[in-house]
């Protein structure tokens, strides 16, 4: 079907579709469309409280103001006021109560955005504080304060193991939350039509989910919503089911008063009213053989679920399920608990659960191995999934690949002269410690397993729309969205490769649901795999129609003509792509298509928490070198080295962007970005001034990243690929043990009482401990 | 007289009729409808609104965030945005190599880059990775992790064709409906301005003023001071450097390399190249923070600040100038107009050290500067030692500075942390809890007596190489 061709795209590094768009400003995002002239803007009034009932709102002195049109809550939403991608009762506006400081009550409407933000902060909202907050992750569960009711997954007997094994060790992790910090604040635009129809553009990883939510709160049905978006500027789950709420009460705002509006959030109204990675407490009994190998486990993993579920639950088992990593483990019990505090309500991020899971299992490894005096990659071999040590998984999906751990460990070792620089490492911080000196220098390495496909199997479907038109151009549009991740770019060599023509000649259309329905969040890293092969199924369809047409034409069988630089042969003749594309109308044969994809061979049981859920993992491995002061807890990340197991990339240069980016965030979630509550429940990191992502100093002086050669997918994804977007994230565990390791080596007690993030703080508590 | 005008994309438009105290970004994107230039903070710390400014006294374009400035400020300036260096058919070198390597993924953060690249390759044609860090710190990407950026710089073939501005407004202010901005040319005009105007500001770089909301049920009157060529100057004496308050923190750079070297390396690392273009030392003493990164060094070299008040000269030291949290002695009338540092001589040691969260443009948890003069037998004869973050306002304590007198380094030096941690009592805020900072107090200290004896090796974790 495939035939060599000189335009082959896929596996090359090509440029992400826009980039010269983008590094010209001429990229378009929501807030740069160019709007109809009365287009009203909006704000939020924010609960200034963490609980209470609402017992006034006054809006008397905003709506004073000259330009101020209206002011909206709950009461004004004709439809339901209820959002909430799993459990859908979750308010777009508070109702009578308020549930964590910044939840939104009302919506100003106003001339222009910097009137709405004026107004909004005039809006008085009366407070009745008449219960007690809860902030306390191990409080929420001792009075039983949960989103949903605490999750069980038990494989074996982990207590009677434990009791009976070797060795023992008990502790708990501490692992900080994180803010999205997308460079582009959550926004959408919503412009009314005729007969009670709805355009929303909207900042989102979902536009489906826009449309029902919109629907939902409009009270009109799905077919008269259209959600769009041509790209985000950055997402990382933030925008998978927060986009909704803003896109909800933007429509909202525009169908009261049928004009267009737009919300854009200041920074500080998106990181006070919006969710985040969950921040974690992991509680583990550990018993293990005096070489190293897990006996038994028992986790109790706590998260700050905020004021609703939203999608607590699914990061709650994504964590869950990541806890084995890359190990073996046959008598365990993880207990989920999904706390409900007066706090916003976390959601999606990079990872969903998996980072919390595995730096939960990879601190445990690294204890034992200080336990032990042994190093950490001994401790990791003894366990990690193998046929003497078994391939099930705790949830009892069979472990298909589990060589590439070898592969990826052995490759890493390689490329970063691994043994060398521990001696090095060695001798250098003998040399501080004599001379006095505050510094200390630390190494270690990360492996990771990580399971690709939403946990939930129906999520894991996508639609796709391919046009071809009479000159031969080709217009594409399927159901994901172009968040910098370079998906597009990706589906369209797909695409182009099915037709043998350059990519170039594949028209990107915005993502929108009223021409692919009923869609998957662009999320699980799974966007390249589903919407590809959607997109391929529609583009074969056609090739198979224009086939035929080329066939009759050529009068040869249908299995001699072939498409071959942009020309379509059999024998000794040929026409162009336009020329059959412009025949094949001409015979009335259709050039357009819907493609479908659904991922094979799962299933997932939520009650048991057993099944397939993930169609295959993926693999990566890293190690990094950090330098602390032992003075002042400030820490440098000196090398980092990573071997990522991508299958048949089907873009290397894309590829490695996604794992770098990944990395330094991950770095970030684990070194410098602190979120900051103050004692009553506000939180006061609301800006890049005080909540700290990486910048470009804190990359690790040397970064060497490498893709995986000669591993293809053992699974038929689309080209033998293998998903990239999230695991690269938990490769940065590497920089977290590392430091972990300088703190060991300064205190040469073993003793290392380290919480996440790592700042310099941290870091220095951590050594005087 | 002329009319306010900027001069944008090489194209002169007469913002007279616009309203003064709008934020220039805003101005852009809405007035201009150029929708390049994005916002992703709107608080000077993430790099996306970054344009090319030149200074209104005429000079080079630098790199500033027009999230923090008024459209008062940059009438009679030259802008550049990411539209005046290329469009898609005819991209500017730095807008292909960034989009051939794979330096813009989502993209939002790409144009600020694009102007801060530009900004630093028009100064410095082969930037080394430090000197690329120092220019990039104040853009922020969360998608790339910067990797493809650095190399974009590092293998671009630059060749500018940028002009100098020259000087070539006369306008004298800038009225509007709600805000006046003042453009005197002598200080004792704006003195003047100062004294027969209510609610008054002096705008230096703006870069904490603009920040804090101001009420504007009343008129503002901003008297800017960088229009004052007196202020303008710098005068390097034998014994004493002379930085006219107007001078931008950038501009101090070299001369602070040469002369305290530590002192501009936390200069460095303040803020971002857009925040140093703008920010002045008047204006980070005038602010009176008790974290602001100047007055640690400035106290502990002994340097005072000329005012000009009542119509004429004073100095005050500037350990007597902060009265309280956020507050100094000065009148509101009261002008800046010079920050005197006395050079130190060669029997004496400055050091000075930072700490943050983040390296780079983070305000510090703690800080501290010490000159240390040494005697015979490597005994400390001389002591003063200053910190921010540890009280509300920077901290010196002849206590401390007492107990540090007659000892050696390597000696016990128990007791002067024992007196240092009984004279501080800090606060515990996001940047920090109390005890952390009265850690890093004695951490720092202890950094102190190791350099004192071996001044050679590099102790900063930032300076650590990994062949090392
Ligand atoms: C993103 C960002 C990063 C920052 N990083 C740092 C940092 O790392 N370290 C740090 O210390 N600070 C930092 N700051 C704070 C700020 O940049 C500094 O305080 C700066 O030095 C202020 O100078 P300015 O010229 O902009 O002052 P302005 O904002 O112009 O003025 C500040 C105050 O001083 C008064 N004033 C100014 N000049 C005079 C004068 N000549 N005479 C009398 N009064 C005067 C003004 O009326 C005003 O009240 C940062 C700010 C931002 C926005
Ligand atoms: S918008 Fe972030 S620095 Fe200006
Ligand atoms: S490319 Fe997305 S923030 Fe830089």
């Amino acid at each position: 079907m495939n035939e060599i061709s000189n335009l082959n795209s896929v596996g090359k590094s090509i440029n992400h579709d826009s980039a010269l768009r983008q590094t010209t400003g001429e990229a378009k995002y929501i807030d740069d469309i160019l709007t109809p002239k009365n287009t009203y803007h909006l704000a939020l009034v924010l609960s200034p409280s963490p609980c209470g009932k609402i017992t006034k709102i006054n809006k008397d002195k905003a709506l004073s103001l000259k330009g101020v049109e209206e002011i909206l809550t709950y009461k004004d939403i004709p439809g339901e006021n209820k959002i909430g991608p799993i459990i859908h009762n979750e308010p777009a506006l508070a109702e009578n109560r308020v549930a964590y400081v910044g939840q939104p009550i009302a919506v100003v409407i106003a001339k222009t955005h910097d009137l709405a933000q004026q107004a909004s902060k005039l809006v008085n909202v009366e407070i009745v504080d008449d219960d007690e907050p809860i902030y306390d992750l191990r409080k929420s569960v001792k009075v039983n304060s949960l989103v949903m009711p605490k999750m069980e997954l038990v494989k074996g007997n982990s207590k009677e193991k434990i009791k009976n094994s070797e060795c023992y060790l008990e502790g708990e992790i501490n692992i900080g939350g994180q803010d999205h910090f997308y460079l582009e604040g959550q926004i959408a635009l919503a412009i009314p039509d005729e007969e009670k129809q709805m355009t929303i553009w909207s900042s989102t990883q979902h536009p489906t989910e826009v449309q029902h939510c919109v629907s939902n709160i409009l009270g009109i049905p799905q077919s008269k919503v259209t959600s769009k978006v041509r790209r985000l500027g950055g997402g990382f789950g933030g925008k998978e089911s927060q986009a909704s709420i803003i896109a909800s009460i933007t429509a909202l705002c525009s169908w009261i008063i049928q004009k267009p509006t737009k919300l854009r959030l200041t920074r500080k109204d998106d990181m006070l009213a919006t969710g985040k990675r969950h921040d974690f407490i992991s509680i583990y009994k550990v018993g293990f053989k005096r070489n190293g190998k897990i006996e038994g486990l028992e986790v109790d993993l706590l998260s700050r679920a905020g004021n609703v579920a939203d999608l607590s639950g699914p990061v709650m088992t994504r964590a869950m399920t990541h806890i084995d990593n890359c190990y073996s483990l046959k008598d365990v019990t993880i207990n989920g608990y999904c706390c409900k505090t007066n706090t916003v309500s976390n959601t999606a991020f990079r990872g969903f659960g998996g980072p919390q899971g595995i730096i939960t299992i990879e601190t445990i490894i690294d204890e034992i191995s200080r336990k032990l005096s042994k190093p950490i990659d001994e401790i990791r071999l003894m366990n990690v999934y193998s046929t003497r040590n078994g391939l099930k998984t705790p949830y009892q999906q069979t472990v298909l690949d589990s060589n590439r751990y070898t592969e990826v460990m052995n490759e890493v070792f390689k490329i970063s002269e691994y043994s060398k620089r521990k001696n090095k490492i060695k001798l250098y911080n003998e040399k501080q410690e004599l001379k006095g000196s505050p510094l200390r220098k630390g190494l270690s390495t990360t492996a990771i397993k990580f399971g690709i496909s939403f946990n939930k199997t129906e999520l894991n479907q996508a639609g796709a729309l391919v046009h071809v038109y009479t000159d031969g151009s080709i217009r594409l549009g399927h159901g994901g969205t172009e968040m910098g991740q370079g998906l597009f770019i990706k589906v369209a060599q797909v695409v182009a490769d099915v037709f043998s023509v350059p990519v170039g000649n594949i028209e990107l259309a915005s993502t929108t649901t009223s021409e692919v329905p009923n869609t998957s969040a662009t999320a699980a890293s799974s966007g390249s795999d589903i919407n590809g092969m959607a997109a391929y199924d529609a583009a074969i369809k056609i090739k198979k129609r224009m086939t035929r047409v080329a066939s009759e034409y050529f009068n040869v069988p249908v299995e001699e003509v072939y498409f071959q630089d942009e020309l379509i042969k059999c024998r000794n003749k040929s026409i162009t792509f336009s020329e059959l594309a412009e025949i094949t109308w001409s015979k009335r044969v259709s050039l357009s298509s819907t493609g479908f994809y659904k991922t094979p061979k799962i299933n997932w049981n939520q009650s048991t928490m057993k099944g397939k859920p993930f169609f295959y993992f993926t693999w990566g491995a890293s190690i990094s070198e950090v330098v602390i002061d032992t003075l002042t807890g400030e820490c440098n990340i000196l090398q980092s080295d990573i071997v990522q197991d991508c299958g048949s990339s089907l873009n290397p240069s894309i590829d490695i962007g996604q794992i770098e980016g990944a990395f330094i965030q991950g770095i970030g979630w684990l070194t410098c970005e602190e979120l900051y509550w103050n004692s009553s429940g506000k939180l006061m990191t609301t800006g890049p001034s005080t909540y700290k992502i990486p910048g470009s100093r804190d990359v690790p002086n040397i970064l060497n990243v490498k893709l995986l050669e000669n591993s293809p997918n053992i699974e038929k994804t689309i080209f033998r690929s293998k998903a990239v977007g999230e695991p690269p994230l938990m490769l940065a565990i590497s920089c977290w043990l590392a430091i972990r390791d300088a703190i060991s080596n300064y205190r040469q007690d073993g003793i290392v009482n380290l919480n996440s993030p790592a700042t310099p703080e941290e870091i220095l508590k951590a050594i005087n401990y | 007289m002329n009319n306010n005008c900027i001069v944008l994309n090489n194209k002169k438009i007469d913002i007279s009729k616009s309203n003064p105290n709008t934020i220039v970004l805003d101005w852009i994107r809405l007035d201009r409808e150029l929708k390049g230039t994005k916002e992703g903070c709107a608080e000077g710390d993430c790099g996306a609104c970054s344009v090319l400014i030149s200074p209104v006294s005429g000079g080079k374009f630098k790199p500033a965030n027009s999230c923090l400035l008024k459209l008062g400020q940059v009438s009679g300036s030259e802008i550049v945005t990411v539209e005046g260096l290329g469009n898609q058919k005819n991209p500017s070198s730095v807008q292909k190599i960034l989009a051939n390597l794979g330096a813009s993924q989502c993209g939002f953060c790409t144009p600020g880059f694009v102007i801060a690249i530009t900004g630093l390759l028009c100064e410095n044609n082969k930037p080394t990775e430090d000197e690329i860090h120092d220019a990039l710190a104040g853009n922020l990407c969360r998608c790339t992790g910067y990797r493809p950026i650095m190399d974009s710089v590092k293998n671009i073939k630059f060749k500018h064709n940028f002009r100098e501005c020259k000087k070539w407004d006369n306008t004298d202010k800038f009225q509007g409906k709600q805000a006046v901005f003042y453009y005197p040319k002598t200080l004792q005009e704006a003195y003047n301005i100062s004294l027969s105007h209510e609610n008054v500001k002096y705008l230096s770089g703006g870069t904490d003023l603009n920040l804090q909301s101001q009420d504007t049920k009343k008129k503002l009157n901003y008297i800017l001071l960088n229009r004052i060529p007196e202020l303008l100057r710098i005068d390097e004496g034998n014994n004493e450097i002379q930085i006219g308050s107007s001078v931008t923190l950038e501009e101090t750079l070299p001369l602070f390399e040469k002369y305290f070297s530590p002192f501009a390396e936390i200069l460095r690392r303040f803020g971002s190249s857009q925040i140093r273009s703008q920010a002045t030392i008047a204006g980070n003493l005038c602010t009176a923070s008790p974290i602001g990164d100047a007055a640690p060094s400035l106290m502990a070299l002994g340097s005072s600040i000329e005012i000009f008040s009542n119509n004429q000269k004073k100095y005050l030291a500037i350990e007597d100038l902060f009265s309280d949290y956020r507050k100094t002695v000065l009148n509101p009338n009261d002008i800046v107009t010079s920050i005197n540092i006395p050079i130190p001589p060669n029997d004496k040691k400055f050091y000075a050290w930072k700490v943050s969260k983040r390296y780079d443009q983070d305000i510090s948890t703690v800080s501290m500067a010490a000159l240390i003069g040494m005697g015979e037998n490597n005994i400390i004869q001389s002591c003063r030692i200053c910190f921010g973050g540890l009280s509300a306002t920077t901290f010196r304590s002849k206590e401390i500075e007492n107990s540090f007198i007659g000892i050696k380094p390597d000696q016990d030096h128990t007791k002067i942390l024992e007196i240092t941690e009984k004279s501080i009592k800090p606060l515990s805020d996001l940047r920090g809890s109390a005890d952390y900072r009265i850690n890093l107090a004695l951490g720092l200290i202890k950094r102190l007596l190791f350099k004192l004896l071996n001044n050679d090796i590099a102790i900063e974790v930032m300076k650590v190489k990994i062949d090392e």
